[in-house]
């Protein structure tokens, strides 16, 4: 049921606009927008008044937002890294709502956020730092055998250098140092790509080393300074390192130690988020320097209620109208608890237009039968309606979200694949008989061994949902007063494929099948035209629209997937228990044992691929088949202004 | 030792043969498409995955779209072994028979292919879809899915087929 919307405006004063805004979200009840007018009178208005313009001020919410994030990050990673420290998460406790917003309640958290990202910048600069330490050892590692000094250039008459050749080059190059009769030189260290070395040479012999360096392309490496040998210096860099670790162990430790802070700073991110969303409500309101006017709309039902109580508590005016002609509400819809999870496909495919119908009553049926027959295994609705039922008792969805309303559905799909597959005797495929040598008779047939028998059903099915269907489109012609287009729209075509329903079936109604159907499509061909203009081109229309049995006739064979997904599931199945058997079944624990876990890691992905499969072309099965014949989708969904909590839980 | 020279005619005249080509067909044609299509969504989502993480699940159930087929085909291959009771040992298939399930075999073969490699490209701009309009999933979902149907339809139709042949 599409729910009646009511139009507000609130006019009040300006002092109290804040007060307004938090007791509307409060409420969370009513969606704020501009107030309506026409463009003359918004010209009028914009004369002595004019609109908030909150954007710089939401922009540096945003940055707030982005810091109590870093430090939720941050501690929360500290407290994982060092968990005896953090004292584990207090749990918050549920807050009023007065309370929430009220700004007195968070005196000195910001503080505390400053502090934690504080200690967050310092564990940062640690890091590099221990970073930089670290490839400082790597360097100096490969050099630790170099036994001079590493500033050592040389004495009065020899020169020092140290460099690397590539790798393979050395030989040809010590060879040629050798013959100059001036230069010595020692491998320091070698690895796949480089050799290197430490030459010593004297100094009168300089040109002619270099030119043998430079051919063998030598390049040489420097120390930048260092004092000491490689091996000292690679002790004290070591030293660093263990420094600068246990400086990061200790400040993680202390971050840690303000784990206790998290439930406030979480607090705060909520309540900044929420003072967020108010100031963008506030960009509907019209404001001169005394008073404000803002319009929205609020379900029928709940607009006394704000009346009263923005009314009551405020100087201001509440004027409660219902929509005028040509306004679109936004759309909000109510249903009953077994009919609500459904929502979720239709909102997925598009709210109804505001003045349209809510097709969720109508379609949940067909898809709970659909979902389960197509997923037809008892053993896996079982499966399936207990993980959501666990997963709804652990997570706590709120009601109405999207993960509420999608565990919901899935775990009545699962109830209703627990009939299909008691009646088509699939309980995990045929695990019983594979495993222990008998058989689960199935409660009304095998489609197996007689797959034909249930594509018929399949298309009956389907028919029954392609009537479904059209009669909801018959329904809104009536509705809307058009009854004749209804009768002819709707009503021959009832006829004419009921008629050649029953001409196909044969038998004793097979005439009367026949004759029925004659006499529909002929009113179809005088009637279909009748939006044209001159009687030939009525005439051409209503005979073209006979060709529309084709889009009738691939329509119910859409249906035959209902068959194929279910035999998917079924055969896949019998697939993964003659695997499981093939060890050996059930002769020792050995055998039991893989068994166990092919059948526990075969029958969940054969659940997971074929629930998706089952819940994508259920939705298929009302998207293209049963809301092409009637639906009109477009609305936009109501977005009540209310407290949007992360974190928090409110009382 | 006796060496036993089978002609290449044998072969092909061989029921079994011919029975375990058409279950290969359609495990290797129809799997070598799923391969195509999941590849190609994969692409895209990785794409889609590097500027938005947060939509990993949506992506995942896009990609995962064009991967049926790969299943069917298996499923179908499945079929016409137990069929000709190859996984129970008990193999006597006539030329006629394995050529009918053969025959069988490529409606799968054929459709899984080339259906799941066009429902890798839309999965693929679907995933274009969520980049944008993350609420629009369905939608997507519901686009891959029209190519899917064709590939249901000849799941049908091999299905239909093989149950519909009986071995003598």
């Amino acid at each position: 049921m599409i729910v009646k919307m009511s139009k507000l405006s609130i006019a009040g004063l300006m002092s109290e606009r804040s007060a307004v805004v938090r007791r509307l979200m409060k409420i969370g009840a009513v969606e704020l927008s501009e107030v309506s007018m026409s463009a003359q009178e918004r010209e009028r208005a914009l004369g002595i008044a004019s609109f908030d313009n909150a954007e710089k001020r939401i922009a540096d919410i945003d940055g707030e937002l982005r810091k109590i994030q870093e430090a939720i990050a941050f501690l929360t990673a500290a407290a994982r890294e060092c968990p005896s420290a953090s004292g584990g998460k207090r749990p918050s406790a549920a807050l009023s709502f007065d309370r929430f917003v009220d700004s007195s309640a968070y005196a000195g958290i910001w503080e505390k956020v400053f502090e934690v990202n504080g200690l967050h910048k310092r564990v940062t600069a640690k890091k590099t730092e221990l970073n930089a330490l670290k490839n400082d050892a790597a360097f100096l590692t490969v050099w630790e055998n170099l036994q001079t000094p590493a500033a050592l250039a040389g004495t009065e008459t020899t020169a020092f250098l140290t460099g690397a050749v590539p790798r393979g080059a050395e030989a040809a190059l010590l060879e040629r140092l050798g013959e100059t009769g001036l230069a010595v030189a020692d491998t320091v260290s070698a690895d796949k790509e480089q050799t290197r070395l430490f030459i010593a040479f004297h100094r009168s012999a300089e040109a002619a080393v270099a030119e043998i360096l430079q051919e063998s392309g030598f390049s040489r490496v420097s120390f930048g300074g260092r004092q000491g040998t490689v091996a000292e210096n690679i002790a004290e860099v070591r030293g660093k390192i263990q420094i600068a670790a246990r400086e990061i162990a200790e400040l993680t430790k202390v971050s840690a130690g303000k784990y206790a802070w998290l439930p406030e700073i979480e607090r705060l991110y909520d309540y900044i988020y929420n003072m967020r969303e108010r100031r963008k409500a506030r960009g509907n309101f019209l404001k001169t320097e005394t008073a404000f006017l803002v319009g929205g709309w609020t379900p029928a039902d709940c607009a006394e209620r704000v009346k009263r109580e923005i009314e009551g508590e405020f100087t201001a005016r509440v004027a409660v109208t219902p929509p005028e002609e040509g306004e679109e509400p936004p759309v909000l819809l109510r249903n009953g608890k077994l009919v609500y999870p459904f929502e979720m496909i239709t909102e997925m495919y598009s709210l109804p237009a505001p003045g349209g119908m809510d097709p969720n009553a109508a379609m949940s049926p067909f898809y709970w039968l659909f979902f389960g027959l197509m997923l037809s295994d008892a053993g896996y609705g079982v499966l399936l309606t207990l993980f959501c039922a666990l997963a709804l008792w652990r997570l706590k969805p709120e009601r109405g979200a999207m993960m509420d309303k999608m565990l919901k559905m899935l775990a009545f799909g699962g109830v209703s694949t627990v009939l299909w597959g008691a009646a088509f005797g699939g309980w995990f495929g045929d695990l019983s008989a594979q495993v222990f040598g008998k058989a689960v008779s199935p409660l009304w047939f095998d489609p197996n061994s007689d797959p034909t028998r249930l594509l018929i059903w399949s298309f009956i099915l389907g028919a029954v949902h392609l009537f479904a269907g059209m009669g909801l489109n018959a329904y809104l012609m009536i509705r809307d007063g058009k009854w004749l287009d209804a009768l002819f729209d709707v009503g021959l075509w009832y006829a004419a494929l009921i008629g050649a329903a029953m001409l196909l079936l044969g038998g004793k109604f097979a005439e009367v099948g026949k004759y029925t159907a004659m006499i529909a499509a002929a009113g179809l061909v005088l009637t279909q035209g009748r939006a044209e203009k001159g009687i030939l081109k009525k005439l051409m229309t209503g005979v073209l629209s006979l060709y529309n049995i084709t889009g009738y006739i691939s329509d119910v064979l859409s249906y035959s997937r209902l068959l194929a997904l279910g035999l998917a599931t079924g055969v896949i199945a019998q697939v993964i228990n003659q695997l499981a058997v093939l060890p050996g079944g059930l002769k020792n624990a050995f055998t039991v044992t893989a068994l166990i876990i092919i059948l526990l890691g075969g029958h969940l992905f054969n659940l997971a691929i074929n629930t998706l499969g089952a819940y994508v072309h259920a939705s298929r099965l009302q998207y293209v088949e049963f809301f092409g014949k009637f639906y009109q989708g477009g609305g936009r969904a109501f977005a009540p202004l209310r407290a949007k909590l992360k974190y928090l839980k409110l009382q | 030792m006796n060496e036993v020279t089978v002609t290449f005619a044998q072969i092909f005249t061989n029921g079994t043969f011919l029975a375990i080509l058409g279950a290969a067909a359609a495990v290797f044609l129809a799997g070598a498409g799923s391969a195509k299509g999941v590849g190609i969504a994969g692409e895209a989502a990785s794409g889609l995955i590097a500027e938005e993480p947060e939509r990993f699940g949506q992506a995942i159930l896009l990609q995962a779209l064009p991967g049926t087929q790969g299943i069917y085909g298996l499923l179908t291959a499945f079929m016409i072994l137990n069929k000709i009771g190859l996984l129970s040992g008990n193999i006597a298939v006539s030329s006629a028979e394995g050529a009918m399930l053969l025959a069988a075999a490529l409606p799968i073969a054929f459709v899984g292919y080339f259906s799941a490699i066009a429902q890798g490209r839309v999965s693929a701009s679907a995933i274009g879809i969520i980049a944008k309009r993350p609420e629009d999933l369905a939608k997507g979902i519901t686009f891959a899915a029209m190519v899917e149907t064709y590939a249901v339809l000849a799941l049908l139709a091999s299905i239909l087929a093989v149950n519909g042949i009986t071995i003598q």
